[in-house]
């Protein structure tokens, strides 16, 4: 089954109405993007599942405030994740520097040769050198890489100009690919 | 070699695709905690209305009524001393009204 956009925005008025049905279907069409890009929006992996599940609570309980001339519902929706995700990040950065959570292990950084054609090594330094871009071209990086949005909705979710966006995202590039080369 | 930006953005598309597609789980998830959160807001105020505050109330109230008692109760037993060093506190702190 292939949605429109107005369909889902028909799916956004049921949930208003209180069918759960509605949002079932939201998930199956819109979680596993979402899901895709709360666990490397976030700093702590193992909170994505939950947070992903908020999005969806957030969505359901805020559906009747939703306005289709605004945005687009896949905006609307990456837009709850994106502030839940900074939110999250800033509370574990605080809970970090008052010492009630202990700062992640740093990993490895000398990988051996064999190590390096491996797969998932090799995204294990995608993923390190993602954590450590600063969070706004992270974001810009993610929302492009997942494809769901085009740049003027990606430039809505930021909250700045698709310039701004294409900005964060040549800068984020750059970093990166100067990172995976030093790792290379 | 140097990464072009179509390598990078492959790079990291392949990195969030290595995520776990159940969206069978997450929907049962989301509905399951919705179902929760309906049945603890129906219940939750009602329960906090009649144990939080009743049980605060008589506290105080139970306090407040010891203090009165305890304050009449041990007012007459206090020596004349302790009214005279009230009296000269009361005109060190406020000497206007002690004239």
């Amino acid at each position: 089954m292939h949605l429109q956009q107005a369909d889902f925005r028909d799916l956004v008025a049921a949930m208003a109405a209180g069918e759960r049905q509605a949002l079932a279907c939201l998930i199956t069409r819109f979680g596993p993007g979402l899901r895709r890009y709360v666990a490397q929006a976030l700093q702590n992996e193992a909170d994505a599942e939950d947070l992903v599940q908020d999005v969806f609570l957030k969505a359901w309980s805020n559906a009747a405030r939703y306005d289709p001339d605004k945005a687009a519902v896949s905006t609307w929706l990456y837009k709850i994740a994106s502030n839940l995700c900074i939110d999250r990040n800033r509370r574990l950065k605080y809970r970090q520097f008052i010492g009630w959570d202990t700062l992640p292990e740093p990993e490895d950084e000398s990988p051996s040769a064999s190590d390096r054609m491996d797969g998932s090594r090799r995204l294990a330094e995608v993923r390190r050198a993602m954590q450590e871009l600063p969070d706004r071209q992270r974001q810009a990086i993610l929302l492009r890489a997942g494809g769901e949005l085009t740049m003027a909705e990606i430039s809505e979710v930021m909250g700045c100009s698709s310039g701004a966006v294409e900005q964060l995202l040549v800068r984020g590039r750059a970093s990166l690919r100067a990172r995976l080369q030093e790792l290379e | 070699m140097t990464k072009t930006d179509d390598d990078i953005d492959r790079l990291v598309a392949e990195l969030m695709d290595d995520q776990s597609d159940n969206t069978a789980m997450l929907s049962r998830a989301v509905l399951t905690r919705l179902a929760n959160e309906d049945r603890r807001s129906w219940s939750a105020p009602v329960a906090e209305v009649l144990t939080q505050p009743t049980s605060l109330a008589t506290m105080f109230g139970a306090l407040f009524l010891l203090t009165i008692w305890l304050g009449y109760a041990l007012t007459p037993g206090l020596s004349p001393e302790f009214w005279q060093i009230q009296s000269d506190l009361g005109t060190i702190l406020n000497p206007a009204g002690a004239k």
